[in-house]
């Protein structure tokens, strides 16, 4: 069954068409990823989803409800966490939750039961009556996902969960969003700039890029339409390089990145003494190469041409590039 | 919608207990009613009547409680537009109007409760103090400046929903200040002189002068504190040279005041209603 449902779901702001033309489905109970590069119309689309802007065309619904004429039903169905934070520091964390509760009008028994459980979820129960300005930020991070579950909302949306936190509490809240998705049975819909992320928590994720959507499917499926194996090299004349490799059958969507040429091949191992014959007898010199299995990066570049590093700007000379964005439309 | 309202209100009053906003606005209260009565007085020494603390307090509450109203209100909306928490807020199921509502009584409850125990504390020490105290006009006193206090904590709320900055909020409240508490006057001065309506050989002011009271929310204060307040009417020059004409009486300015709440309030909410965030 289909939980979000968009159909041509379009955002112009002037000239500029911030999403365009969206169409997709979101499984119920699956954690669905929305993945793209900074401006690239994540934001704008999760902000349309749950009624804080209308679309300039189209329309979407959420657990059957359109978001344009049933904005109220809408807003019942969701629980959203945006990226700023927005905890109310003066008050503890139940009460936090409380002022939520009461906003969507659960009764006093409801309530209290609720907070213990979403408390547990996230394990701040042994701090829900400290107040907030006193949580440290990852604790303010799970409080919030609480939050946004104390309503038994059918769908989740988390704008950026793990923004700004470091690599162990990020792991953390992964931990608690695959807990509630798979103890809650809640659908939820994530955006992030950390591909890692999407890897690890999410089923299938859609990869969008200057308002469009380029691919929506499962991360296999999309790691898979790279290649087997991915290899990486660095050689003299690597356009010339190319062309010939575009030439060979088993080569797979090559690009040139950044002075690396990144192209997929079954047999990744098997492959590489024929590629050094290749380069030797073109008198190209290969300066270094290696294989890997594909990640959403290498499914990134290849739909769009570059990675998210290049719109970040920022380069991670650790192994794998650290692919993350910042802020959102 | 009443649950959204207060659930709203109920947050902001428990937000301004915890940031100690209420308790310095109404030690400030407390300390400065004391000091009008105790040292207000050149003629004479020691503690001073209800009706005399008054007259000192006077102009000083209206610059007090304006600003301090205006400070509450500029940053309710745009405070949390650019903290980043409004999308959260949307996102429940409040309406826009039930924000805006809620942030006005809750803001208003912080208000109305420091006024009341700052004046009221004041007023009971001062009466232990002093004999013949008409507490009559004291709770007309304070029941004035909490309308007054009402009307700017409305404009504050205003101001935050019609700009996109809260420092350009801040800086419109800090105009909307000077304007009436200071500026008002020379502008309403000037322009009677450069009409020259000022009848100086009978004595009197045209009835368009008296009624631009009607127009600054603080001069609407005043005239509804000289009007029911004997002692402190002594306060009024105007009513003393001239008298108030028959419009300006008791109803006329209350109805000024209450408009003058409900107007500002009423365009914010329009105007956040239609606001893109």
């Amino acid at each position: 069954m289909d939980i979000i449902i968009t159909y041509g779901l379009t955002k112009k702001f002037g000239d500029l068409t911030a999403v365009n033309n969206l169409s997709f489905n979101v499984k119920k109970g699956e954690i669905f990823g929305f993945l793209g590069p900074n401006g690239a119309g994540k934001t704008t689309t999760i902000k349309m989803l749950t009624t804080l802007l209308n679309p300039t065309s189209g329309t979407a619904t959420i657990a059957g409800f359109d978001i344009i004429k049933q904005r109220d039903e809408v807003r019942k169905n969701i629980g959203v966490v945006f990226q700023e934070p927005a905890l109310d520091v003066e008050l503890t964390g139940k009460e936090n939750l409380e002022y939520h509760a009461r906003m969507y009008g659960l009764s006093r028994d409801k309530r209290k039961k609720r907070i213990n459980d979403v408390l547990e979820l996230v394990n701040l129960w042994d701090k829900r009556d400290v107040l907030v300005k006193n949580y440290s930020g990852g604790m303010k991070r799970r409080l919030e996902i609480a939050r946004g579950l104390m309503h038994y909302p059918v769908v989740l949306f988390l704008d950026e969960p793990t923004l700004g936190l470091d690599a162990q509490t990020r792991r953390a809240i992964w931990a608690y969003i695959k807990k509630m998705n798979k103890e809650e049975g809640t659908t939820i819909f994530l955006t992030t700039h950390y591909m890692e992320e999407a890897e690890y928590l999410c089923n299938r994720v859609g990869i969008i890029d200057y308002g469009k959507l380029l691919v929506i499917d499962d991360i296999s499926n999309l790691k898979n339409s790279v290649g087997k194996d991915v290899i990486t090299l660095s050689c003299t004349d690597a356009d010339r390089f190319v062309k010939i490799l575009e030439n060979e059958k088993w080569v797979e969507k090559i690009k040139r990145h950044e002075g690396l040429v990144t192209f997929g091949v079954e047999k990744g191992d098997e492959k590489i003494p024929e590629i050094i014959e290749i380069a030797r007898k073109q008198d190209i010199k290969i300066k270094s190469i290696s294989v890997r299995k594909p990640t959403l990066d290498d499914v990134f570049l290849s739909y769009t041409g570059r990675t998210i590093r290049d719109e970040e700007g920022q380069v991670s000379s650790k192994g794998r590039l650290s692919l993350r964005f910042r802020g959102g439309r | 919608m009443l649950d959204i309202i207060i659930n709203i209100a109920k947050k902001e009053f428990i937000d301004n207990i915890r940031n100690k906003w209420i308790i310095i606005i109404t030690i400030l209260f407390i300390s400065l009613t004391l000091l009008a009565s105790y040292a207000g007085s050149i003629y004479s020494e020691g503690w001073q009547d209800l009706g005399s603390t008054m007259s000192v307090m006077g102009g000083l509450v209206n610059f007090l409680i304006t600003i301090i109203a205006l400070i509450l209100g500029y940053s309710a909306i745009i405070g949390e537009i650019e903290k980043g928490s409004m999308d959260s807020l949307l996102s429940l199921p409040a309406k826009r109007i039930e924000i805006i509502l809620g942030k006005f009584f809750g803001l208003g409850i912080v208000l109305t409760f420091a006024i009341l125990t700052g004046f009221g504390t004041a007023g009971i020490i001062i009466g232990f103090n002093v004999h013949n105290v008409n507490y009559v006009e004291y709770l007309i006193f304070i029941g004035a400046t909490i309308l007054v206090g009402l009307v700017f904590l409305s404009i504050g709320i205003f101001l935050s929903c019609l700009f996109r900055k809260r420092s350009t909020a801040m800086g419109s409240a800090i105009l909307v200040f000077f304007l009436f508490t200071i500026l008002w006057r020379f502008i309403v001065v000037a322009l009677l002189f450069f009409i020259n309506a000022f009848d100086i050989k009978n004595a009197t002011l045209p009835d368009w002068y008296l009624a631009l009271n009607f127009f600054n929310p603080i001069n609407a204060y005043e005239i509804l504190l000289s009007l029911n307040i004997p002692s402190l009417a002594m306060q009024q020059v105007e009513a003393i040279t001239f008298g108030y004409t028959s419009f300006l009486n008791t109803t006329n300015v209350l109805i000024a005041l209450i408009l003058w709440l409900l107007t500002p309030l009423i365009l914010a909410c329009w105007v956040f209603k239609n606001k893109d965030i």
